[in-house]
């Protein structure tokens, strides 16, 4: 007997199908919270996420006036005062740059997570550097349903050529990259990510019932594939035995999705698609990081929660200016105090979903005892594109907080992401342009 | 299949970015610009959501707004939408908050409409409006959109969603629902019947072979529960969909099998089944299953007989899904699938948008495709007078007066742009972003015209040297005398090169040109074997010369193609005799491919030796 590679569909199409159609349903229009209790320990390991904003802070009103513990909370980073237990400054972080200012936009998004000046091109060869969240998600992302989670607001998916002079398009539309050659494209979609999520919604019996027939045509198909595999040679018998794995692996997703059945629920509806409003879009996505946080569903997520260059105006603000445009505010002080302003409202929007990690039980504590976030930009004083100082705060409540610290100046960030990595327990020896690793962090 | 329970999804469409939108885009309704058209599978009766959106810069600001234009969406030419936008008040709007009000006008862009359930061409267009003009440049680029900075000029779209299906009223009537359900139970007692002879023939045709009682009973014990379910009110639908997807999901639909008769020696060659040959023929011509005439034909063991299988590869290249030989086989032989991949460097060709691209790929398509439906000897390949144009693809190639974003077959007065040798799809997917590569070339015509296989290079190879600022430009020629100079490099590219070199005339992405960096062409060279050639018409007469070196590489791709496996030598004396065959028709293509359906490669298998070997080998 022999197989035939050429067919009508590929295993993985209908493989494909076949998940999709198991794709862990396990959330319906009401997704659970967690009765405690009912939770592995496995589940308590450590999230990670980085929260990035565009465009630079006005330093000023970012870095405290004094180093150590006990800092006062600059107007900034006041919203983070709630949460003064969980918070550690880290200042003097610098991007990596050889000295240039040209597109500087793209370069501090494509350059914050990966250490890296990234290779300067127009076209479709970009190079940059596997990012920390993927780091850590190789780490800690194997067992949750998806290994990460890359969202952002503005849709630029697809857009080929120069988004910022001399730099593809690729390096500014995403933070995150897989490998040095991948960035990974980040949904705008609440409605998709919520698909990606928690699958299909329904009832709590319509998902029991889909889960047992989707268990049922499984076992089914098992049977089938035995039965060929007795006919078959050596590699043939492999090939079907790919397939058979491939089936264990669905089903062990059912498994654990059945696993989580004595969950209780939480009021999110399936979203209809992008909100009107940017205050609902990234409210929207917060609620569903923490979701997916909560569910387990993935244990590392990235947000841009605005685009590098971003001319958004903040009209809830009073605010008439396009973002960037007044984010090189020349010194000008009632400019800078509107940029302030726009920093310190993405810092509200950030706090809220602070909040909501706090108020959600995980196990003996809450979700924000057990994530670690970054929240930071590529850009320190957007004025004159500044590589550095670069505004960072360390969020958790595993975190000896209320901290600032204070490195020599021009410290890589490379540095602190060798720190993140060893926190996560995947050391690496060199990440990108670092020099050490940031210790007394953790 | 109907279930009336299936949550809304959302298909997103994308149009790539270089796709010129200030021009008519063939299929879309005549008299507008731009947009997309779509075949979309709409699942039920239901309402769905229309949103399309436009291009912004990468300062988030919405193109095109300048003028006052309009969008059209149609679903199967019937108009669903009309949007205004652009104009002085969105205009001003644009300056003061560009982000919201391109939110705004994307808003605009947004219908909830019912649509009845099935495939349904639907569109999404700019109405054509002579007042929107480039306001910036005299003479524009053929290519509509430069850059990401650029906000000025034409709108452009970029995406194009469906939401649904939203309320649904019921499953519709469907081609899908038609074929699947092709009997209905007149009552419960009926029931069982009626899926049994549903199931069944699905069951044999999405196994391609004879289904056992038990391969059903599987299957049956699936349509029970969807039918039972609910407490027994699933429905019988509800129990085809479930059987349905228990057969689609089974090793026996996703894998070919081919199972040698009981107690065959390793090594030993034997016939293989007539359902198998079914599923041979099905794969090769038509890239599917085998239809109810096929399988009922080998089921009576008649598929065999040579008359039958003559007529049967007749009515199957007659059928239009074997236009899937033409998509996959023309596809992979001649690298035709890279043809979306190719993207010059806009500094060197600002001309190049994907209106171009597209139409690149569709000549050679419909070219491959006139050849084999009206059954030309298959040197016309490289011979033909004839090709298909739009008015974008003649333009790039200089000829005038054929007008409208329709193909047509145009007689070709030009004797370079002859055959697949002359058109721009072979031309491109050959060369590198910013210019031509005569090596690439070489290596392209060795491998698919002339049936050469082409050594890699030794390791360790640098690229060319990048000119330095301040140099005197040099010839691509001058670049490639390199290869010569180094005796290793030369004992393939003497080979290689002069092919290539021959074909210097089209520049990198196929259009003609007399010069290369301010030097007149020299497209002349020596081949192999010795003969001079001066460009693309002498190298068209060269391989004419030695007919039967194309004919027996045409020969060996379709055999490779109809098996799914590589050809040794072994394979050879089937080749050769496929083409001798073949010479008493003329080399008709029809002759090829019968000759390939009636080789002992195609009727006949090798029992393994050792499997594990064999299939490594291979």
């Amino acid at each position: 007997m022999m197989l035939l590679t050429k067919k009508a569909m590929s295993r993985r199409t209908v493989l494909r199908g076949t998940g999709a159609a198991v794709a862990l349903p396990f959330l319906d229009a009401m997704v659970p919270a967690f009765i405690p209790q009912a939770r592995a320990a496995a589940m308590l390991a450590l999230r990670f996420g980085v929260v990035y904003v565009p465009n630079g802070e006005i330093m000023q009103q970012w870095i405290p006036k004094t180093v150590g513990e006990g800092f006062e909370f600059t107007p900034i980073l006041k919203p983070l005062e709630p949460f003064k237990d969980s918070v550690v400054l880290v200042n003097n972080l610098t991007r990596s740059h050889p000295g240039s200012v040209i597109g500087d936009h793209a370069v501090s998004a494509a350059g914050f997570l990966t250490g890296v000046w990234p290779k300067r091109t127009e076209a479709e060869d970009v190079l940059a550097n596997k990012t920390i969240d993927q780091v850590v998600a190789s780490k800690i992302g194997q067992d949750t349903p998806l290994p990460s989670l890359e969202v952002a607001t503005e849709d630029f998916t697809g857009y080929v050529g120069a988004c910022s002079p001399g730099f593809s398009c690729a390096y500014m539309n995403t933070i995150s990259w897989r490998t040095p050659t991948s960035p990974l494209p980040m949904e705008t979609d609440p409605r998709t990510v919520f698909e990606r999520l928690f699958g299909q919604a329904g009832t709590a019996a319509e998902r029991e019932a889909r889960l047992r027939t989707e268990r049922s045509i499984l076992d089914s198909i098992a049977e089938d594939a035995h039965e060929l595999q007795r006919v078959l040679g050596p590699r043939d018998r492999a090939r079907v035995g790919d397939y058979l794995d491939n089936l264990r692996e669905i089903e062990r997703r059912i498994q654990q999705s059945e696993a989580r059945k004595d969950t209780a629920e939480v009021a999110l509806d399936q979203p209809m698609g992008v909100p009107d409003s940017f205050e609902e879009h990234v409210g929207l996505m917060f609620d569903l990081l923490a979701a997916a946080y909560q569910a387990n569903v993935t244990r590392v997520f990235t947000f841009m929660v605005s685009r590098e260059i971003s001319q958004r105006t903040y009209p809830q603000l009073g605010l008439t200016e396009q973002h960037h445009s007044v984010s090189h505010h020349q010194g000008n002080a009632d400019k800078m105090a509107k940029v302030a302003k726009i920093n310190t409202y993405h810092v509200q929007l950030f706090a809220r979903f602070l909040e909501k990690l706090r108020a959600t039980e995980d196990g003996p504590g809450s979700l924000l005892d057990h994530s670690l976030l970054i929240y930071g930009a590529g850009m320190g004083d957007s004025n004159g594109h500044a590589t550095d100082p670069l505004p960072v705060a360390l969020i958790s409540g595993s975190l000896q907080g209320h901290r600032h610290i204070e490195l020599p100046k021009r410290t890589p960030v490379g540095n602190l992401w060798r720190a993140v990595a060893e926190r996560f327990d995947t050391p690496v020896e060199q990440f990108g342009d670092s020099t050490g690793l940031v210790d007394d962090l953790f | 299949m109907g279930d009336t329970n299936v949550h809304a999804g959302t298909t997103t469409y994308r149009i790539r970015q270089d796709l010129s939108q200030n021009q008519h885009i063939e299929g879309l309704p005549l008299g507008t610009t731009g947009g997309i058209l779509v075949r979309h599978n709409f699942p039920l009766d239901a309402e769905y959501i229309f949103q399309a959106k436009l291009y912004r810069t990468n300062l988030n600001i919405m193109r095109g707004l300048e003028f006052p234009s309009q969008v059209e969406f149609t679903v199967n030419g019937q108009r669903i939408h009309v949007a205004n936008l652009g104009g002085t008040e969105d205009l001003a709007s644009l300056f003061e908050k560009p982000t919201e009000t391109g939110d705004a006008v994307d808003a605009r862009l947004r219908v909830r409409v019912k649509v009845k359930a099935g495939p349904s061409d639907v569109t999404a267009a700019f109405l054509e409006d002579p007042k929107v003009v480039s306001p910036d440049r005299l003479q524009p680029f053929e290519r509509s959109s430069a850059d990401n900075f650029d906000w000025s000029g034409w709108p452009h779209m970029q995406t194009f969603s469906i939401t649904g299906p939203l309320n649904p009223t019921g499953p519709g009537d469907t081609p899908s629902r038609r074929k699947i359900f092709v009997c209905r139970p007149k009552d419960a007692a009926a029931e069982t019947a009626c899926a049994r002879e549903i199931l069944s023939s699905l069951a044999r045709r999405a196994y391609r072979q004879s289904v056992s009682e038990a391969d059903l009973q599987r299957v049956l014990g699936f349509y029970e529960s969807g039918r039972y379910a609910n407490h027994g009110d699933g429905g019988f639908d509800a129990g085809i969909e479930l059987a349905l997807r228990r057969i689609l999901a089974s090793p026996k639909f996703v894998f070919r099998t081919e199972i040698d008769p009981p107690n065959a020696a390793p090594g030993s060659v034997h016939p293989i089944s007539d359902l198998e040959l079914a599923s041979r023929l099905a794969f090769f011509l038509w890239s599917s299953i085998p239809d109810d005439e096929l399988l009922r034909l080998a089921g009576q063991g008649k598929l065999k007989n040579p008359a039958v299988l003559d007529a049967q590869v007749r009515r199957m290249l007659a059928d239009p899904k074997s236009q899937a030989l033409v998509t996959n086989f023309a596809g992979q032989w001649l690298q035709l699938r890279n043809v979306r991949n190719v993207l010059p460097n806009s500094d060197e060709f600002p001309d190049f948008d994907d209106n171009l691209r597209r139409a690149l790929l569709r000549e050679t398509e419909l070219f491959f495709s006139s050849i084999l439906r009206e059954d030309h000897d298959a040197l016309d390949l490289i011979t033909a007078d004839y090709t298909f144009l739009n008015e974008r693809l003649a333009r790039h190639y200089g000829i005038a007066g054929i007008y409208g974003s329709q193909f047509r077959r145009v007689h070709i007065e030009d004797d370079a742009r002859r055959g697949l040798l002359g058109q721009g799809s072979i031309l491109a997917v050959t060369s590198h972003a910013e210019r031509t590569s005569p090596v690439v070339r070489g290596k392209w015509i060795m491998e698919n015209i002339l049936g050469l296989a082409v050594a890699p290079p030794p390791p360790n190879v640098p690229p060319l040297p990048d000119a330095k600022p301040g140099d005197k430009p040099r010839t691509m020629r001058e670049q490639m005398e390199q290869h010569r100079a180094n005796p290793v490099c030369a004992s393939c590219h003497k080979a290689m090169d002069p092919l290539g070199f021959a074909l210097e005339n089209f520049d990198a992405v196929g259009a003609w040109r007399a010069q290369d960096a301010g030097a007149p062409i020299d497209a002349s060279g020596v081949l192999a074997d010795g003969t001079t050639v001066d460009g693309v018409v002498g190298l068209r007469q060269a391989i004419l010369n030695r007919p039967e070196v194309f004919l027996g590489t045409v020969t060996e791709k379709l055999l490779t193609y109809a098996l799914g496996r590589g050809l040794d030598y072994r394979d050879m004396p089937a080749v050769r005799r496929i083409v001798s065959t073949a010479g008493r028709d003329n080399y008709r293509f029809s002759a090829l491919i019968l000759g390939v359906v009636h080789s002992t490669p195609f009727q006949m298998r090798t029992t393994p030796v050792k499997a594990l070997e064999t299939a490594e080998k291979r």
